[in-house]
């Protein structure tokens, strides 16, 4: 069940009133987790039962580690918090390796054992992924790790396999932990007209930009240039790659809006996940405002545990390199994630070799030149992150450095014009949301309403025919 | 630093400690305080949902028949499909499809355009890309 789409919008019209209808909080919360059942169980039913082991997995492993924590427990007892917290995470893993890894492991076996000279085809078994596996596993992870180092409180088992089922981010986050949205549950939710408002602002935003600016750039421009790159031209090659750069985070970033903006509807807040990426002086500033809740993660639960900042340099330098590596694998096996991971992991590291200035430091000429170098690290590592195969990758970037001419352009005026409003977005205030929200929560409803029934006629107007999955449910 | 960077605390000083939920300020729907707009944003949203359904019914009508056209033909399906598409033909009737329609031809100009002499248009569709 996508976002953008019919069927969805009368799901959640049936949900917000069955919601607010009840008054009782536990009821409220029991629907809630129903219903994000239904909207998980609309890809595939089977993996509804995955969703809730997994939820029952990590309040489980929690509640043992709790149990080893009572007051009067013996040193025997207490001695089993640290391998039940290891055997949780690593169920987490097997769960995640599984359904991500498996394909890919044995493929690569069977290379190695073909080079070894044995010619025997491996049976591989299909294995379905299920949709969002990556991010409900991260968010039943953290909970677990949070319990582990007393950085949250214990939560119940409806809220907890709520927490991870909670539809608006179920499929592809944003990663909410525990401890910002289980006290939110605890307490009947209140919809204030400025939350309803900024809702509805984030939802027609998210939808403008994933309906007109992303599927439009995708479908007409961006993917026949990556599924042949040898029939373009180098000028058409690297606008495809720039169009991809903007493609990705008006796609990713209309996900987190509506799911921030359907949450809000519910009576619930998510945090930030997106602000103007692309207007990074470093990778690092990159990383704190792209996809936040992830890295977030990452910097929390792998990074600082690999170590960081703690041991010298060479630990944090390889504990930067490792986290970017495994955050490349998170998205999916394949060596061209791994290079992704790698781009980003050196880079950073790379920059905190050579870096002799704070962002504050730079003139605003070494930031604008700063800003310009680090979009176009990014959208190199786009370039593997978007191509299927490393055959690809290497034609395409072979493409754009023969500077040869195409027969014609394919670029077209308006795939320019969306690039360039998909990274002007990124120089306008980032408060724009709030403040437009600001504004239309003290217009009356109906108008409200109207000035709605404008943009989504006009977005329908504009919309290619049918809606592309987001980009980010395949992780 | 801009008021647009003011207003987003740097991430790393989100506390995970924070035991009251998600701190005032790190949410996007968070709006300063305005105490004339505190309550009643049900009835607000339920206002928006029962005129922005009217009006879309109308106006969009497209998008209702094209979502029935889409549904698996059964039993139940059959007799929504029919009055889907009654109704489209109904509201292009009293012409209520021409903003829909007047958008969707302002947009294919936008989309057959072409830098220098060439012209666009169906022929000129790329190679299919793959299906991931």
């Amino acid at each position: 069940m996508l976002f953008p789409t019919l069927t969805f919008h009368i799901f959640f019209i049936v949900v917000f009133l069955v919601i607010w209808a009840l008054r009782d909080n536990e009821w409220r919360k029991i629907l809630l987790l129903m219903a994000s059942w239904i909207f998980y169980g609309a890809w595939d039913w089977r993996f509804v039962a995955l969703l809730i082991a997994s939820g029952i997995l990590n309040w489980g492993a929690a509640r043992l580690i709790l149990w080893t924590r009572e007051s009067g427990a013996s040193e025997q007892r207490q001695s089993l918090a640290k391998p039940i917290f290891i055997l949780g995470i690593a169920a987490n893993l097997i769960i995640l390796g599984f359904f991500k890894y498996y394909g890919f492991f044995l493929e690569q076996v069977g290379e190695v054992l073909y080079s070894l000279g044995w010619e025997r085809d491996l049976t591989i078994m299909s294995v379905i992924l299920p949709v969002g596996v990556s991010f409900f596993t991260f968010q039943g992870m953290s909970y677990q790790i949070d319990i582990y180092r007393k950085h949250t409180k214990p939560a119940s088992l409806l809220d907890i396999t709520l927490l991870m089922s909670f539809f608006p981010h179920l499929v592809a986050g944003p990663i909410v932990r525990a401890s910002h949205l289980v006290p939110q549950f605890q307490k009947i939710p209140r919809l204030t007209i400025g939350m309803a408002a900024a809702g509805v602002a984030l939802i027609l935003w998210g939808l403008f930009k994933k309906v007109v600016i992303a599927s439009q750039l995708a479908t007409d421009y961006v993917d026949p240039i990556f599924f042949d790159p040898t029939a373009y031209g180098s000028l058409d090659l690297l606008m495809g790659l720039y169009g991809y750069a903007v493609q990705i985070y008006c796609d990713f970033s209309a996900y987190s809006d509506m799911a921030i903006g359907l949450a809000a509807l519910l009576g619930y807040r998510f945090p930030w996940n997106f602000n103007q990426p692309y207007r990074s002086a470093t990778l690092q500033e990159f990383w704190r405002r792209w996809h936040m809740s992830l890295s977030q993660w990452l910097r929390d639960y792998l990074y600082i545990s690999l170590g960081g900042s703690r041991h010298g340099r060479r630990r944090l330098y390889l504990a930067m390199i490792t986290t970017m590596l495994l955050g490349g694998l998170w998205h999916g096996a394949s060596w061209n994630f791994v290079i992704w991971g790698a781009i980003h992991g050196f880079v950073l590291a790379a920059e905190r070799m050579i870096r002799t200035k704070t962002i504050e430091d730079m003139t605003l000429a070494t930031r604008v030149l700063n800003i310009i170098l680090t979009f176009h690290i990014v959208t190199l590592a786009w370039l593997f992150f978007r191509a299927a195969e490393l055959s690809t990758s290497m034609e395409y970037l072979s493409g754009i450095a023969a500077l040869r001419g195409g027969e014609t352009l394919f670029l077209t005026p308006l795939a320019l014009a969306l690039i360039i409003l998909g990274m002007g977005l990124h120089f306008f205030p980032n408060d724009g949301i709030q403040r437009t929200a600001a504004v239309l929560r003290r217009a009356p409803a109906w108008g409200v309403a109207v000035l709605g029934v404008i943009c989504l006629v006009a977005i329908e107007a504009m919309a290619p025919e049918g809606v592309a999955p987001f980009i980010y449910y395949q992780f | 630093m801009t008021h647009a960077e003011e207003h987003i605390p740097d991430t790393a000083a989100i506390s995970d400690h924070d035991q009251i939920g998600l701190e005032f300020g790190l949410s996007p729907v968070d709006l300063p305080d305005d105490p004339a707009t505190d309550n009643g944003g049900v009835r607000w949203f339920l206002i928006i949902i029962a005129v922005t359904s009217v009006l879309l019914a109308a106006f969009n009508s497209f998008a209702i028949d094209k979502w029935a056209r889409q549904l698996e033909t059964t039993a139940t399906t059959g007799p929504i499909k029919d009055a889907a598409a009654r109704w489209h033909a109904m509201m292009q009737g009293f012409g209520l499809d021409v903003p829909l329609e007047a958008g969707r031809s302002l947009w294919k100009d936008a989309k057959d355009a072409r830098f220098g002499e060439e012209q666009g248009g169906e022929e000129e569709l790329p190679p299919q890309p793959r299906v991931d």
